[in-house]
């Protein structure tokens, strides 16, 4: 029992961290950006100062960043060092990790485009009213601002951002990361194999109040968040339960609720998090019903928040230790990019902590905020002020994850491709009876109809019900497969194979004839 | 410099953390989501068709009984016809229907599902029984012109488009 609680601990504290890590590594970047190109009185003015402004903007710039909740710590440590108000930096804290290109994407895309669009405007309410009505509680909120030095021009101004980079990610943003996966690691090894998944029915009346009890230690990226609400339309579970989800399992975790306790005090937050329940459980009890799936027969479970749970549903027996089973199932699991980005992240921390303990009196800043007389050797050879290069990054930021989405939903054909490995994985899995091999790539192949969808509505910018449905079909079909496999049902995991390959072959004609 | 880990109180935050999340975890999570109570199911009800063929002869004969007052136009029946009308663009999409063909069905079943309302819905049963007027003659007529419709596309939902596998017709699909 401990060795598989230890063992789903490690197992999600991993998991976790790999997917945060290209987040987290941009959160540090915009921090960096924020800190040596904008300084502080720029942020200030990028964030709409004090006004009522304020919190619509830190709402839009925060949909366009890429970073998830664990990646916007960095950042509103920033605007807190700024003396931005508590209500703006909250409001940051709360929007950015809802939505960013890649997911926006994927949510319209999902049966219910409707849903996702009003998701982003309760976002938007949630933000506003909750951070109009603390600021007014609170107006002394903003921290006191000692100014930074402005950085000059040339080598410089490059190599502050590294430092600064640096620096935080060897701070005690670390710690809060920590806490904060912590949060969704404990739920791993507390909550058994499967344990969520009669929870959040569309009957449970109850559903979005216990998801806002479970969403505050969980910890989800956008893309994760989005593809779980997909599943709960999927399944029609509770509605409510799955804005929940998004306003503060994605928007959210201990890491946050930690940060903010040690700002602002124990009163504050409180209040903060009153506010935030009371106008978060308002919104969605209010949009369970009139977004509630129509032509979905609401199954009596969902699979979205198996994530959560322990990873290993019983002990391996006999040679196989949960040591192993965790690494396998780490190899499996973390994409190419997420190894990458770990690694990027942990050279990071190392290079932070490196300067940290050879550099304890800030010599290399200060050397860096050495003032260097302008020069400019022609007329085509501009020296551009700090906030316009921290524009065009930032910019450049949202560019690359616009740009990011071509290559993460590719074309149907491509698409296709993946699918034809997947498929083959799966089915001959299934027949086999081998559950955890056709339960992983079944899920495999199910979110490429998914990508299959995204990619070809960002190329056309539309998407017909038709396509939609051949699409959905394939991913019912291999959702009643998965279970009959669990089932041991072999003539129904026959039927379903052959009906599955009849379904596959009618959504490739669709895709490749038919757009 | 002042180390970063100076700042927090591991041993107590994760006391906290554990209780909370432990709480959390007892509310929400089942010991044993897998026994036989709790089986986890799609509904499927029983009066769902198998395919887009069984579909267009359920609404017809369905359809048919209700019209002619052979079978009551109870509220169960009504809103089983309902539900069959709602199936048909999922039906259809499960068939060998190709888009224009597709779309050509759901259009009739929209113009089906509002003829539908028009002869049995609650403000037909409300006028039937305030004694004010019935609804328009051709009705039924036109009921019948969309099921033509639908029946017209059941052998395109049965043959394989494009030529694939010969064009032959798709005997898996019919089959339950």
């Amino acid at each position: 029992m401990a060795e598989t609680m230890f063992w789903g601990f490690t197992l999600r504290f991993v998991q976790s961290l790999a997917q945060a890590s290209p987040f987290i590594l941009c959160g540090f970047l915009v921090a960096a950006i924020l800190r040596r190109f904008f300084g502080y009185a720029e942020t200030r003015r990028l964030f709409g100062g004090t006004g009522r402004r304020s919190l619509l903007r830190a709402w839009i710039i925060g949909m366009l960043l890429p970073v998830c909740s664990l990646g916007v710590i960095p950042v509103i440590r920033e605007m807190r060092r700024a003396g931005l108000k508590g209500g703006t930096i909250l409001a940051f804290a709360m929007a950015a990790p809802l939505f960013n290109p890649l997911s926006l994407l994927y949510g319209l895309t999902l049966s219910e485009p409707v849903a996702i669009l009003s998701f982003a405007a309760c976002s938007l309410v949630i933000v506003t009213i909750v951070g109009m009505t603390w600021d007014r509680m609170y107006p002394d909120s903003a921290g006191q601002v000692v100014e930074l030095k402005p950085v000059s021009w040339g080598i410089r101004r490059m190599l502050a951002v590294g430092t600064s980079a640096a620096r935080e990610a060897s701070s005690v943003c670390l710690v809060y990361i920590g806490i904060g996966l912590g949060g969704v690691a404990l739920l791993g090894a507390l909550i058994p194999s499967g344990g969520l998944q009669h929870a959040f029915n569309s009957d449970n009346l109850l559903a979005p109040l216990l998801m806002s009890a479970l969403a505050v230690p969980v910890y989800a990226t956008p893309m994760l968040a989005m593809s779980q609400l997909g599943m709960m339309f999927q399944h029609a579970n509770s509605i409510g339960a799955a804005f929940v989800l998004l306003a503060l399992g994605a928007g959210m975790n201990l890491g946050l609720v930690t940060w903010m306790y040690r700002q602002y005090g124990l009163r504050r937050s409180l209040v903060w998090f009153i506010l935030l329940e009371v106008v978060v459980l308002g919104l969605a009890y209010g949009v369970d019903q009139p977004l509630f799936p129509k032509d979905i027969e609401p199954a009596n479970h969902t699979h979205a928040f198996d994530i959560y749970c322990q990873p290993f549903f019983r002990t391996p027996g006999g040679r196989v230790s949960l040591a192993a089973l965790t690494l396998e199932k780490l190899k499996r699991d973390v994409f190419i990019y997420e190894w990458h980005s770990l690694r990027l992240l942990l050279l990071l921390i190392g290079a932070g902590s490196v300067l940290r303990l050879t550099d304890r009196r800030n010599r290399l800043e200060r050397w860096i905020e050495i003032e260097v007389p302008q020069t400019e050797s022609g007329r085509l050879d501009l020296v551009l002020p700090p906030p316009v290069i921290g524009c065009i990054w930032l910019a450049a930021l949202v560019a690359i994850s616009v740009v990011g989405c071509y290559a993460y939903y590719p074309t149907a054909d491509e698409v296709l491709q993946e699918m034809y490995i997947a498929r083959g994985e799966a089915l001959s899995a299934s027949l086999a009876g081998d559950k955890t091999h056709s339960s992983y790539w079944i899920d495999i192949y199910s979110e490429w109809s998914r990508k299959m969808e995204v990619g070809v509505y960002l190329r056309n910018w539309q998407l017909s019900d038709y396509h939609r449905w051949k699409a959905r079909l394939l991913r019912e079909q291999l959702e009643f497969l998965e279970h009959e496999v669990a089932d041991e049902e072999q003539q129904e995991v026959r039927r379903l194979v052959a009906k599955i390959e009849q379904t596959h072959r009618r959504l490739k004609i669709a895709f490749t004839n038919e757009l | 410099m002042m180390w970063p880990f100076h700042y927090c109180r591991p041993g107590r935050f994760i006391l906290c953390a554990a209780v909370i999340v432990g709480a959390v975890a007892g509310c929400a999570g089942s010991d044993n989501p897998e026994s036989e109570d709790d089986h986890l199911e799609h509904f499927i009800p029983a009066h769902k068709p198998h395919s887009f063929e069984e579909l267009v002869t359920e609404l017809s004969e369905r359809g048919t009984a209700l019209r002619d007052g052979s079978v009551s136009a109870d509220s169960t029946a009504v809103t089983e016809l309902n539900d069959i009308i709602g199936w048909l663009p999922e039906l259809a999409a499960d068939s060998e229907l190709r888009k224009s063909d597709w779309e050509r069905a759901v259009v009739a079943g929209e113009k089906l599902q509002a003829l539908w309302q028009e002869r049995f819905g609650p403000r037909a049963a409300a006028a039937a029984a305030g004694g004010s007027a019935a609804p328009p003659a051709d009705t039924g007529d036109r009921l019948a012109a969309a099921i033509d419709v639908l029946r017209s596309l059941v052998p395109a939902s049965r043959t394989l488009p494009y030529g694939t596998g010969g064009g032959g017709e798709a005997s898996a699909d019919a089959a339950p």
